[in-house]
């Protein structure tokens, strides 16, 4: 799958971000290839949801460089978020449109032409069985509704790199099944995916690299195999939580 | 527990006062006061000012006729009359609506504590309606008519029962918003159709008693208090309160009492259900359109208009002008003619000064839209949605500013081109000009001014939206800046020794210029802070 020349999307160089005295990323480098799956593990509060937001150009950060495609996040934000999606994690999507127009709304913003968008839809809703919803005001659907159409807005524009923070939350099995499907996907054509998590099984079962983060640091990342040898990762991340 | 739930409700309401968030910090003791003391001059000077006026103009006639209680009265009712018109748009948001219902409710709170501290706001706002037309009018009785002990109790006690009878109007009808909200689908539809009436009814009360006050001011001997009093008895004991008779003061305190405790048992019995309940909707079945690509900026600007038309709150304390602007074009088009041959007939006008006021009361008109006044709050915590896309953060500002533009120049239009019509004969070819351009550029130079104001005082951690469309520090500047703004150029107009042509094109360029800096502030300064509210 991964040779020395598949090319980066995602490098962290040195990530540091403080919030007056405390420091929520201390220094951290990770780097993603084209292809991968790579998940982002810590407990509460251990930076992982400011690195996402730094990577996506939400927040701005002290020290170090983030680029998407060999593009400067610092330099050129607009030109990043064309090539990523983003997926917070609890999305607060507009809840006076319906899911219709949230999605005609997000592919507008990233120029999808309408043939395009409008398969895109059609595939993904009814991936997640969203079609017969998306007239609905997006006030009246449900957290796990939700979720999904933000899984959907993420992949309208089949963008290079998607950032999610939990995106499992909320999601029902099937939907959870099917989310899983569209990411090994769009990895399989060239994309990468990054995101945080903290049910290890599906980590452990789904990324291809992993990082784990506390306080801030980063204190283990690579390969699954290389992070967690021949024990479970939740093994591991329970050891080098009461290590670190 | 009450204690825990009061102060963060009036942290809540307060917040801009106490907390910088843009800084994402406290504010100073001294900010806080000078916010504070800003905040209550503005109250007392630009609205106590008005209605301490209104008392001068009226105590002394109605004393030399032995008419004090009908004073009382008439401005007891107009100060229920603001208080109502004033709160109960927001009381069912306020009430109801809070995003922090699924939490509070799952606490260990008694539910009436949660019902008790949203009423509190709900007082609250009543009680300031109230005090700022019946202090100054207190004030003034004191001082022009006859002083007694009596009275100055009395009009203390006034305020305090106005304030509760502010208070259980307001939850009242905010009660039965809620309960029809809980039956239909469009409910902000719904609301504003009702508020419209409740504003037309509002207007007409309030012309036909200016012109009631005008009569009495002149001939107070006109007032016919034993009719009123037959008429209308409570409104004559009501009157009586002010002046501090004890068996008055004793009834209607009883009834007032009566009505706040009723009130409170039926919002009691009902609070839960209501808030917990989703419209009853038939579900919309989905039919795939062809979808259409729409250029970044109209993307933009449809999000913000989507945002507003769908937001009854919204649309109602910071959209009125959308609706009443035509009205005063067809008013202009019916009376303006015999309007401006009347004002010609006195000698103090000429026609081309004609031409400028009509532009400056159009001005004034549009000022009660503020559409871009909280539009940077109202993104809250979702603000992440738009950040993390493609768009230029200039962009989303000024959509915000468009936003403004797109619900409040068609309505100037209206109102200038049915005014030229009514005026042309009256009004020069230049004079008719500044008729569109003047109040066009005030509406051009509002929509950034406002957003300039929400930048300066921004708050995305709401939890009522009705904080920050109604109670911001920034909403209340821009209301008054609104009206303070046409009057400046009022002053300006009457006293600037040029013809009308060079005050219109001195007018014409102040605010052009003005806009250019504001724009250059937002497309700079602004998106700075919008980038950075966390």
């Amino acid at each position: 799958m991964e040779t020395k020349n598949t090319p980066e999307v995602l490098t962290i160089e040195h990530l540091s971000k403080t919030y007056g005295e405390k420091k929520a990323v201390d220094d951290l480098s990770i780097s993603i290839k084209a292809g991968e799956i790579y998940g982002f593990i810590g407990h509460n509060g251990a930076g992982k949801t400011t690195t996402l937001k730094s990577v996506v150009g939400i927040l701005a950060f002290d020290a170090g460089e983030i680029k998407v495609n060999g593009i400067s996040v610092r330099e050129n934000p607009l030109a990043v978020k064309r090539e990523i999606a983003y997926i917070p994690d609890n999305p607060e999507l507009y809840g006076y449109m319906s899911g219709i127009k949230y999605l005609n709304f997000i592919a507008d913003v990233f120029r999808v032409p309408v043939e395009i968008r409008e398969e895109r839809i059609r595939k993904y809703a009814d991936a997640f069985g969203l079609t017969a919803d998306l007239a609905q005001a997006i006030s009246s659907y449900s957290h796990g509704m939700k979720q999904k159409l933000a899984v959907i807005s993420a992949w309208i524009h089949a963008p290079k790199l998607i950032v999610m923070d939990e995106p499992f939350v909320g999601l029902d099995p099937k939907a959870a099944h099917t989310l899983k499907e569209m990411m090994r996907e769009l990895c399989d054509e060239g994309g990468a995916i990054f995101f945080s998590t903290h049910v290890l099984e599906v980590a452990e079962k789904l990324c291809d690299k992993v990082a784990i983060i506390k306080s801030g640091k980063l204190i283990r990342s690579g390969t699954m195999e290389e992070v967690k040898g021949d024990e479970s990762l939740e093994s591991v991340f329970l050891e080098l939580e009461e290590d670190a | 527990m009450l204690k825990i739930l009061l102060k963060k409700q009036m942290t809540e309401a307060f917040r801009g006062f106490f907390f910088n968030a843009k800084k994402n910090q406290s504010r100073t003791h001294a900010v806080t006061v000078i916010l504070i003391l800003l905040y209550a001059a503005l109250m007392v000077l630009v609205l106590g000012g008005m209605f301490a006026y209104a008392g001068v103009k009226l105590a002394a006639p109605l004393a030399s006729v032995d008419l004090l209680w009908f004073y009382n009265a008439v401005f007891a009712m107009i100060a229920l009359g603001l208080g109502v018109f004033g709160s109960v748009f927001n009381t069912f948001a306020g009430l109801y609506q809070g995003k922090d219902n699924d939490l509070l409710l799952s606490l260990p709170i008694p539910v009436r504590y949660i019902l008790f501290s949203r009423l509190l706001g709900v007082y609250l706002m009543g009680l300031m309606f109230s005090a700022v037309v019946l202090i100054p009018a207190w004030i003034v009785r004191m001082i022009a008519a006859p002083f007694t002990v009596s009275s100055l109790f009395g009009g203390l006690l006034l305020i305090v029962l106005i304030s509760l009878l502010t208070f259980v109007l307001s939850c009242l009808l905010g009660w039965v918003v809620a309960k029809i909200a809980t039956k239909l689908k469009n409910k902000s539809f719904l609301t504003v159709l009702i508020a419209l009436v409740l504003l037309v009814l509002y207007y007409v009360v309030y012309f036909k008693g200016f012109n009631a006050l005008t009569t009495i001011e002149e001939n107070p001997e006109s007032v016919d208090g034993g009719a009123i009093k037959s008429k209308a008895y409570p409104l004559y004991l009501i009157g009586l309160v002010g002046e501090g008779r004890p068996i008055p003061c004793l009834i209607v305190t009883a009834v007032v009492i009566a009505a706040v405790v009723l009130t409170y048992f039926v919002l009691d019995r009902t609070f839960i259900k209501i808030a917990t309940t989703t419209a009853s909707s038939a579900k919309k079945e989905y039919k795939e359109k062809a979808a259409k690509m729409r250029p970044l900026w109209l993307t933009v600007l449809l999000r913000e208009a989507k945002r507003f038309s769908t937001n009854a709150a919204y649309m109602l304390n910071l959209g009125l002008s959308t609706v009443l602007l035509p009205a005063l074009g067809v008013f202009m088009l019916l009376k303006g003619h015999d309007t401006a041959a009347a004002l010609l007939a006195t000698g103090r006008m000429t026609p081309d000064l004609i031409g400028t006021g009509v532009a400056i009361v159009i001005s004034i008109v549009s000022s009660m839209n503020a559409i871009a006044a909280p539009s940077v709050s109202l993104e809250g915590t979702g603000i992440d949605v738009i950040r993390s896309l493609p768009v230029p953060t200039k962009s989303v500002l000024l959509a915000k500013a468009g936003n403004h533009l797109l619900f409040t120049v068609p309505s100037v239009l209206i109102a200038s081109l049915l005014s030229v019509i009514s005026l042309r004969d009256v009004i020069p070819v230049s004079g008719a000009v500044f008729v569109f351009v003047l109040p066009l550029l005030f509406t051009v130079f509002i929509s950034l001014f406002d957003l300039t104001l929400n930048l300066l005082t921004p708050n995305i951690h709401w939890t009522s939206e009705i904080t920050v469309i109604k109670q911001g520090l920034g909403i209340i500047l821009a209301l008054v800046s609104g009206i303070l703004f046409p009057v400046l150029m009022f002053v300006a107009a009457s006293f600037l020794p040029l013809s009308a042509l060079w005050i219109g094109l001195i007018l014409s360029a102040v605010l052009a210029a003005a806009s250019i800096g504001l724009y250059r502030a937002v497309t700079t300064w602004g998106v700075r802070v919008f980038e950075n509210l966390q």
